[in-house]
């Protein structure tokens, strides 16, 4: 029981000791009663919410009713809106509007189809640009006829995939393709009056 | 059909990009979420914390603000005091700019430091998690955003007036409140660290009122060393040593099992350590004089030597002196306010026996306010019943 109902209390996040009532929702600081800590604590109803039943799905009791594509027991009460696979209440994970099943689910998150599940995003234009800059300020700026070529090669590979989910434009590509341009032909000019130099020599 | 699980959401931003952490922090409001991003390198990571799941915010006053303060407010009003002291030592042109660098450089973070404002730690909770919002790490910040996100989460789940919790807590038909009374009676208060099972003891020494005394006197002392520079003076402060270490010692011995507060205890630790980087200047000072001197150790010469050069010709010294005098003197200060505070409320006149504290007010923890039985708040008590 005890277990079950941890989750109905606030603990001081300094010395875990339970923070009573009148800590709570205060407009001003109350001090934690162990470790006197000045701590402000807003509770909302949610913390004395049960905890949300799970939906078990219905047992099929006519033969010719549809039952859940996963479990063949349990009677299908909505189809996924992405196989069209038919699910069971256990089976129907809705998401925003949508109602969609675990497999399409996971499949989502793999691919990062799923705004609303999509828990991290690798940046391509701060690599970009990364590969662009750092030769020049670090002392590997011999490496730029590998980076600076990198750079464009990232910018425009993955130019039209997302960055984020937060706004976030595209400058950095922009800035990352001038750069290694700029790099690269410096490059170029350095080696043809290397070749002049050695013709001439 | 409209994709609304790819569908762009639209953000507003809450707080950030901070680095506070090692990574780039930031929060943001989303239609019915608030997003933590934490972005370190060349990715970005995302948690929602849905409105109607959140059940608690919670802010938690943090020491740092005033640490950073001593640290860069000691140091800048160090070397400003070194480039004033220049200015009329007839320094050099070149020392005085550098110690007026330093001083600007120290001055800089102190002043970001003073305007960002008292620091915390902020964390948000719901029913699987607690995460803690790092670009949420001053007060002033995190209470601005908290007010935001209070009323989009009551608007949702509607409010919670300091009597529901109370009721919540106290109802006895509750198995939640009653289950939260017996772990809370069932809970040493206040929790003990590990290992440390007896009761604290009232301090009644007078061991760190001495030290700290005679710290007061050691800035003094150091002072007047710097502005009288002969033997006798200087010789003085070999007693004051003696005194100081006799009775950081003694402080700590006494300090012991008893119920002194952590600011207390830890000025008289800073104490230990300020003999102790005393003891390794002068070391280090002692060896190099002696090599300098041909390699033969002479524990006389340096201290006549010490007491009577004149401080303009050794920066040195004059630096390490114009540190002692700062050190001794605010660890002095500091020990004796916080002694006069801890010893209040025994001075104060007595006050009628209070009622039982069953209206919602803290009670107050400090000595002379002690419950009759086991220092236990009375909310705690009432808990019980």
């Amino acid at each position: 029981m005890m277990a079950e109902t941890d989750h109905h209390m606030l603990a001081c996040s300094k010395c875990g000791t339970p923070l009573p009532w009148n800590t709570f929702s205060s407009e001003g600081a109350k001090a934690c009663p162990a470790c006197d800590v000045p701590t402000y604590a807003f509770v909302f109803p949610a913390l004395y919410a049960p905890p949300r039943a799970a939906p078990t799905g219905e047992q099929l009791v006519v033969d010719d009713e549809a039952s859940c594509f996963y479990h063949a027991e349990k009677k299908a009460v909505i189809a996924c809106e992405r196989c069209g696979r038919f699910l069971c209440a256990l089976c129907d994970v809705q998401l925003g509007e949508e109602h969609i099943c675990p497999r399409c689910i996971e499949a989502g998150v793999e691919k990062n189809k799923l705004r609303h599940l999509t828990k991290r995003y690798f940046q391509y234009d701060n690599l970009a640009l990364a590969l662009a800059v750092v030769p020049l300020l670090c002392v590997f700026w011999f490496a730029t006829p590998v980076t600076a070529p990198a750079a464009v090669f990232i910018a425009i590979r993955y130019w039209k995939r997302p960055l984020s989910i937060l706004p976030r434009s595209r400058w950095r590509y922009v800035l990352a393709v001038i750069l290694a341009l700029g790099e690269l032909t410096g490059i170029g000019v350095f080696i043809v009056n290397l070749v002049k130099d050695l013709g001439s020599g | 059909m409209t994709d609304s699980s790819t569908a762009r959401v639209q953000y507003r931003r809450l707080a950030g990009p901070s680095t506070a952490s090692i990574a780039r922090t930031s929060l943001w409001m989303g239609p019915d979420h608030v997003l933590s991003v934490s972005g370190a390198g060349f990715s970005e990571e995302y948690k929602r914390f849905y409105l109607k799941d959140i059940q608690a915010i919670v802010i938690r006053r943090t020491s740092a603000w005033e640490v950073v303060n001593g640290i860069f407010g000691g140091l800048t009003a160090l070397f400003l005091l070194l480039t004033v002291l220049g200015a009329f030592l007839g320094w050099s042109v070149a020392a005085m700019v550098v110690d007026a660098f330093f001083m600007f450089l120290f001055s800089v973070p102190l002043l970001v430091n003073l305007v960002a404002g008292p620091t915390c730690v902020c964390e948000i909770r719901t029913a699987v998690q607690t995460e803690r919002l790092y670009c949420l790490s001053r007060m002033r910040k995190a209470l601005r955003v908290t007010r935001e996100l209070r009323a989009e989460i009551e608007a949702l789940q509607g409010a919670l007036a300091p009597e529901d919790a109370e009721r919540l807590w106290l109802d006895t038909e509750s198995s939640a409140a009653q289950a939260i009374a017996q772990k809370v009676s069932a809970q040493p208060i206040p929790p003990k660290p590990p290992g440390r099972d007896r009761p604290l003891k009232p301090y009644r020494s007078r061991a760190h009122d001495i030290l700290f005394v005679f710290l007061l006197i050691d800035m003094l002392h150091t002072m007047a060393d710097m502005l009288v520079r002969t033997v006798a003076v200087h010789s003085a402060g070999a007693f004051i040593a003696v005194g100081l270490i006799v009775s950081a010692v003694t402080a700590l011995i006494k300090q012991q099992g008893t119920d002194l507060p952590r600011g207390i205890r830890n000025v008289a630790w800073g104490t230990v350590a300020y003999l102790g980087a005393s003891l390794a200047f002068w070391t280090v000072y002692n060896m190099a004089y002696t090599i300098q001197q041909g390699g033969t150790p002479d524990y006389w010469g340096v201290q006549h030597y010490v007491a009577i050069v004149p401080l303009g010709t050794t920066p040195v010294l004059l630096g390490w002196l114009v540190a002692c005098m700062f050190t001794a003197g605010i660890l002095a200060l500091w020990g004796l306010l916080l002694m006069r505070r801890y010893r209040m409320p025994n001075d104060a006149p007595p006050q009628p026996p209070a009622a039982p504290a069953d209206d919602g007010q803290p009670e107050d923890n400090r000595p002379g306010n002690e419950q009759p039985e086991n220092d236990e708040p009375a909310d705690k008590k009432v808990l019980r019943q």
